[in-house]
């Protein structure tokens, strides 16, 4: 097993742990899902500026999926919800690396 | 921007926790879902920017072995290239050559090293004549969870330009795409006459030089003449078998040869075919080309193929009729038992599947010269095949073959197949 497949099956162990622990306490739980990517992917967050500003992006973007959960009883909402930020986040990507083909590829 | 498979994993589990979530209302599995997904944009964002910075930082200083070349020969490249990459991502840097040309030797695609540096040293062909600049740099940045490539093309990463001139004397072939024909000058005297005047490119004929120009200009120029001269129609590759050992140096330079004759040939504006061989395997054939992208792509597949039949000493039956007429015609009884024998085996002897594709196609293009570049090793009996079945169709066959393969024994074989010229590259 190379490390890569031995980080996702750690990564997918460590999710069943985040659910079970969700299950008895949600900031548990989130604590556990904030820590689960640092310590699988710990080589990703040991430069300093990266590393800070991964971690910023991350936690940052966990607590609006913990505040989307708590914020309603059933999950249908806060899933369209998290769902619509995915599809912007996705687009604002693709807008980013097009601008950036525009500003180098220079004239074909 | 391109998933790697970890992260095709995560999003498929993301994707399975949200399902969760919604079936069975728990918050935890969204948590658990959103960070993944979170976890993935905040990292992908990074790439980008990773991106950003490595092309900001770019330098390209590229050098030419010469900046006058001619077509189909072959040109030196060495590009530097030098980036800072943000640590934990990986880089990956190739030039990318300018259209119209083919790549020959070396390699053009790396990895810099520790100091963001590295250097490709690598040789193109141009097969297409005028001004060309390279397409600049690729860039790709990975992790372990993304790939985001950048072709680069700003202004440093295309230069320098390059002039590639015509390989040969400018034909009287007919007329180019806009209908124009060139003509000769009507004249008394018939004599070539001269096209154009150019400075002298290493590799020029002497008897080219106009010294009357040379010495008013105090430097070298030529003539160029227009002239008819003959166009292959068919272009014939024997390529070697990837089975067994045979000289690389001497491959790549048939490769270069036929390269250049086949780029000649492209400023007609007659089709022409390709026969891609291997010993007496028809790989690929190609009738009527005049597609250089196709061109292009045809000379990426001239590498050793497998050879599936081989041949021994093979001889047809015309040949093997013509050897044994002259002693069975004889008196005696020698003579009367081998026209029995010979006749009994010949009349039944059926022709290989070989000779009956070459006698197909030369049937059907029916040209009057074709070019068949070989290294000859091995059994030539293919080759003998090829000649006869040319003259069958009152072709000649022009063999091109490099001079490590054309020893005393290989010379003696071939000069008796009756080859039309054979060049030595």
């Amino acid at each position: 097993m190379t490390p890569d497949e031995r980080a996702f099956v750690m990564l997918c162990a460590g999710e069943a742990f985040v659910v079970l622990g969700g299950m008895v306490s949600l900031p548990a739980a989130f604590i556990l899902q904030f820590l689960l990517p640092i310590l699988i992917f710990r080589d990703l967050f040991t430069p300093v500026r990266n590393g800070m500003m991964l971690c910023l992006a991350y936690g940052g973007g966990l607590f609006i999926v913990l505040a989307a959960g708590l914020s309603f009883r059933h999950m249908f909402l806060p899933l369209l919800l998290l769902s619509a930020i995915v599809v912007l986040a996705v687009f604002t990507l693709l807008l980013g690396e097009t601008r950036l083909r525009r500003r180098y590829g220079g004239p074909v | 921007m391109e998933l790697s498979r970890c992260s095709r994993g995560m999003i498929l589990i993301a994707v399975v926790l949200a399902f969760y979530a919604f079936f069975f209302d728990t918050s935890a599995a969204v948590i658990a879902s959103g960070g993944l997904a979170a976890f993935l944009i905040a990292r992908g964002f990074l790439v980008v920017s990773a991106l950003r910075s490595t092309a900001g930082s770019l330098s390209v200083n590229r050098s030419l072995s010469n900046r006058f070349i001619r077509q189909g020969s072959l040109l030196g490249v060495t590009t530097r290239i030098a980036v800072s990459l943000p640590p934990t991502f990986s880089l990956a840097c190739s030039d990318a050559i300018p259209a119209g040309s083919a790549l020959s030797g070396g390699n053009s695609s790396g990895v810099p090293e520790e100091n963001g540096s590295c250097i490709f040293s690598y040789t193109l062909t141009p097969l297409t004549i005028g001004d060309h600049s390279f397409s600049g740099v690729t860039l790709t940045v990975s992790d372990l969870f993304f790939s985001a490539s950048l072709i680069i093309r700003v202004a440093g990463a295309t230069v320098p330009l390059f002039t590639v001139l015509p390989s040969a004397d400018y034909a009287l072939t007919g007329t180019d795409t806009y209908g124009e024909a060139e003509s000769l000058a009507i004249t008394p005297v018939m004599s070539q006459v001269i096209r154009s005047f150019r400075k002298y490119v290493p590799g020029d004929d002497f008897r080219t030089i106009d010294w009357k120009l040379s010495a008013k200009y105090d430097t070298l120029w030529v003539r160029e003449y227009m002239g008819r001269m003959e166009v292959a129609d068919l272009f014939i590759f024997d390529l070697p078998d990837a089975g067994t050992l045979f000289d690389q140096e001497a491959f790549a330079r048939l490769k270069n040869t036929a390269a250049a004759s086949v780029a000649t040939r492209f400023r007609s504006s007659r089709p022409f075919s390709i026969l891609l061989i291997s010993g007496p395997n028809l790989v690929s054939f190609l009738p009527g080309e005049a597609d250089p992208m196709k061109f292009i792509a045809m000379m990426d597949r001239l590498t050793p193929v497998p050879r599936l039949h081989h041949l021994t000493r093979y001889q047809s039956v015309a040949a093997l009729r013509k050897r044994y007429a002259e002693p069975a015609s004889q008196a005696g009884p020698f003579a009367g038992h081998l026209s029995r024998i010979t006749d009994s085996f010949l009349s039944r002897r059926s022709p290989l599947s070989f000779e009956t594709q070459l006698a197909r196609i030369f049937h059907g293009i029916r040209v009057s010269s074709a070019h068949l570049f070989s290294l000859a090793t091995q059994d030539q009996s293919h080759l003998r095949l090829i000649v006869e079945q040319g003259a069958m169709e009152s072709m000649t066959v022009h063999l091109h073959i490099p001079k490590e393969c054309y020893g005393p024994a290989v010379r003696s074989t071939l000069g008796r197949y009756g080859f039309s010229s054979v060049e030595v590259v």
